[in-house]
């Protein structure tokens, strides 16, 4: 595992999961109409909750399908409800209640899940959270955050409840450092770390945790000259298509770094939006095979590539492509 | 409204869904027609607490049909009660239409997308929760296909419902004992299905779905249900098919349209005829 700290060493570092319940705290201690159902998963911020709202905080057994159900119909009663639970059961055994009794209607629940990508890698297939992005993107009216820090994940938090709508908010198990400070950082869904202004630089795109990946690649790659840029795809849907656009507008390639299957991925999603052939677009992901034994990140990021030296590599084949195009063209 | 009046009432339903099936050449008769005098009961009987002029009234009953294949029973008592324009009914599952082969919420007096089976009585669970979470009076009803009872989804519904005893829910299992191709008791044996709602923390009664005298009964008693602490299910021993002797209980009627003379028989046995 790579150190995450970057050059914020100093920076305090917090579980997810507090981000997430301390969020969801200061929005039921105003909202009386604010409940938690999970299935039978825990969290110490959980049971700081239930200090002071344990009448809303329902456990409601290990029953995904029902669990989600339940949460559509105190929606339709004038609640909102955030449904606790990791991502692979609930996206996968909860999928038609979360398409036809939420999402078809819209109603005001937030899935918060733990285990995005391969936080739960050494727990095999049952627990890796690699495929529901691609699953989720397919439902209309589904909002889906993956945020990548303590403030993104407060964010994503006030966001869903503030937009009364459904919400995916997909969260990591690691102790990350906090990266950003200001709803102005975060607030337009793409995050962009900006080293230079040097035009026409490539970029490197990612999500959650790989963001972090990003980051040291892209200081690796400012000490063998070459500038781009790092995007947080903090709000994976809906995207920024607009500011998506922009930033592809004059780009030489792009690099899309996402612990996430191949079909359906953000390699995807970002190729769909550039316009005409000249920029260079590759990914960094899972590919389509199940990760079977013990996958753990250093093994998986070793094996598909994402450690920041991949990353780098992976860049001056696209940046050397990318120039080699350039020449043709002229 | 009186006994001989709901039946009357029945029977107009009845018809208008059969009209309603054969103009679109689409629709589940069989199914709609189980559970018509409940339906019946239920909407014309004094039981819902509804007002079809406010249909987002929110002290409101709410209404959860389940099984939502049988729409066209749900369909023609909301077209009745004025809920939308009547001409929706010709219109039924056509191009663009109000009204799809299975309920979703966009219709007004649906309150839930069903149609996939093995929702409703968990999303009515949630709505009793919250009803019961705030004290407040009104209740909910689901009618659930017995058929649809195989669904694991259900049984995990039953368990909460009963565990957080949701005293002012009702389910009322249209027990025609088919599913879509055959009965369940040949495919996933649901008997005895009383004593399993009963092992979850359930009230159960049982009562004849085609006979009026009993379903008035035992449906008033449970909308006069407040203080119990647990949900009341009625299990109805219905007919599928009830109404046209041909489909009843037959397992190949499920979605099939009656055809030429068959067409003047149903009509005959629902005491109409067919105006194309």
């Amino acid at each position: 595992m790579i150190e995450l700290t970057l050059d914020k060493s100093t920076a305090q570092k917090f579980d997810p999961r507090d981000a997430t319940f301390d969020a969801i705290a200061a929005i039921m201690k105003k909202d009386a109409d604010v409940f938690i159902l999970t299935n039978d998963f825990n969290a110490f911020g959980l049971d700081e909750i239930r200090k002071f709202a344990k009448d809303r905080v329902v456990n409601t057994g290990i029953t995904e399908q029902n669990m989600i159900s339940v949460a559509a119909g105190m929606a339709l009663s004038g609640k909102t409800v955030f449904v606790f639970g990791i991502a692979a059961h609930l996206a996968f055994r909860g999928l038609e209640q979360i398409k036809l009794d939420v999402c078809v209607q819209n109603l005001p629940v937030i899935f918060v899940v733990v285990g995005a990508g391969l936080a739960y890698g050494p727990d095999g297939p049952t627990h890796q959270g690699v495929e529901d992005i691609s699953v989720l993107r397919s439902l209309p009216n589904i909002s889906i955050y993956n945020p990548a820090d303590y403030y993104s994940i407060d964010f994503a938090i006030r966001n869903a409840y503030e937009s009364q709508t459904t919400s995916y908010v997909r969260l990591d198990k690691e102790v990350l450092p906090q990266l950003y400070h200001d709803d102005n950082d975060i607030k337009n869904g793409l995050i962009i770390h900006q080293r230079s202004k040097v035009n026409n630089q490539g970029i490197i795109f990612a999500t959650g945790i790989t963001v972090w990946l990003a980051l040291k690649a892209q200081e690796l790659l400012k000490i063998k000259n070459i500038d781009c840029i790092v995007v947080d795809i903090y709000k994976i849907k809906p995207i920024n298509i607009k500011l998506l656009k922009e930033i592809l507008s004059d780009t030489p390639w792009a690099l899309v770094v996402e612990e996430a299957i191949d079909l359906g991925c953000l390699g995807e999603l970002i190729a769909k939006h550039i316009d005409g052939g000249s920029t260079k677009i590759s990914s960094i992901n899972l590919g389509d095979e199940f990760l079977l034994g013990s996958s753990n990140r250093e093994w998986a990021w070793n094996k598909y590539g994402f450690n920041p030296s991949d990353i780098v590599n992976k860049v001056f084949t696209l940046d050397q492509n990318a120039k080699l195009g350039d020449e043709k063209k002229v | 409204m009186n006994i001989n009046l709901l039946k009357e009432k029945s029977l107009q339903i009845r018809r208008t869904i059969l009209k309603a099936a054969l103009s679109a050449g689409k629709g589940h008769i069989p199914p709609c027609y189980s559970w018509t005098d409940i339906a019946s009961v239920l909407f014309y009987g004094n039981i819902l607490n509804i007002s079809p002029n406010k249909p987002d009234w929110k002290d409101r009953d709410r209404f959860v049909l389940s099984k939502g294949h049988a729409s066209l029973t749900l369909y023609s008592i909301l077209s009745d009660l004025e809920y939308f324009a009547a001409d929706e009914l010709d219109k039924f599952a056509t191009g663009g239409a109000l009204l799809p082969g299975h309920p979703d919420a966009e219709i007004p007096g649906v309150e839930v997308c069903t149609g996939s089976l093995g929702h409703g009585l968990g999303v009515a669970s949630g709505m009793a929760f919250a009803s019961k979470k705030d004290n407040l009076s009104w209740s909910t009803y689901v009618v659930l296909g017995d058929g649809e009872c195989q669904e694991g989804s259900v049984w995990e519904a039953i368990m909460f419902a009963g565990h957080q005893e949701l005293g002012k829910l009702i389910a009322i299992v249209d027990r025609n004992t088919f599913g879509a191709t055959d009965s369940t008791e040949n495919t996933a044996r649901l008997n005895p299905l009383d004593d399993k709602f009963k092992a979850f923390g359930w009230d159960v009664e049982e009562v004849d779905g085609h006979n009026f005298n009993s379903l008035i009964s035992t449906l008033n008693q449970a909308k006069i249900r407040v203080h119990e602490n647990k949900p009341l299910c009625i299990i109805a021993n219905t007919t599928k098919g009830k109404g046209i002797d041909f489909m009843e209980n037959s397992q190949y009627w499920h979605h099939q349209m009656p055809k030429g003379e068959q067409i003047d028989i149903a009509w005959e046995q629902l005491g109409g005829k067919w105006i194309d």
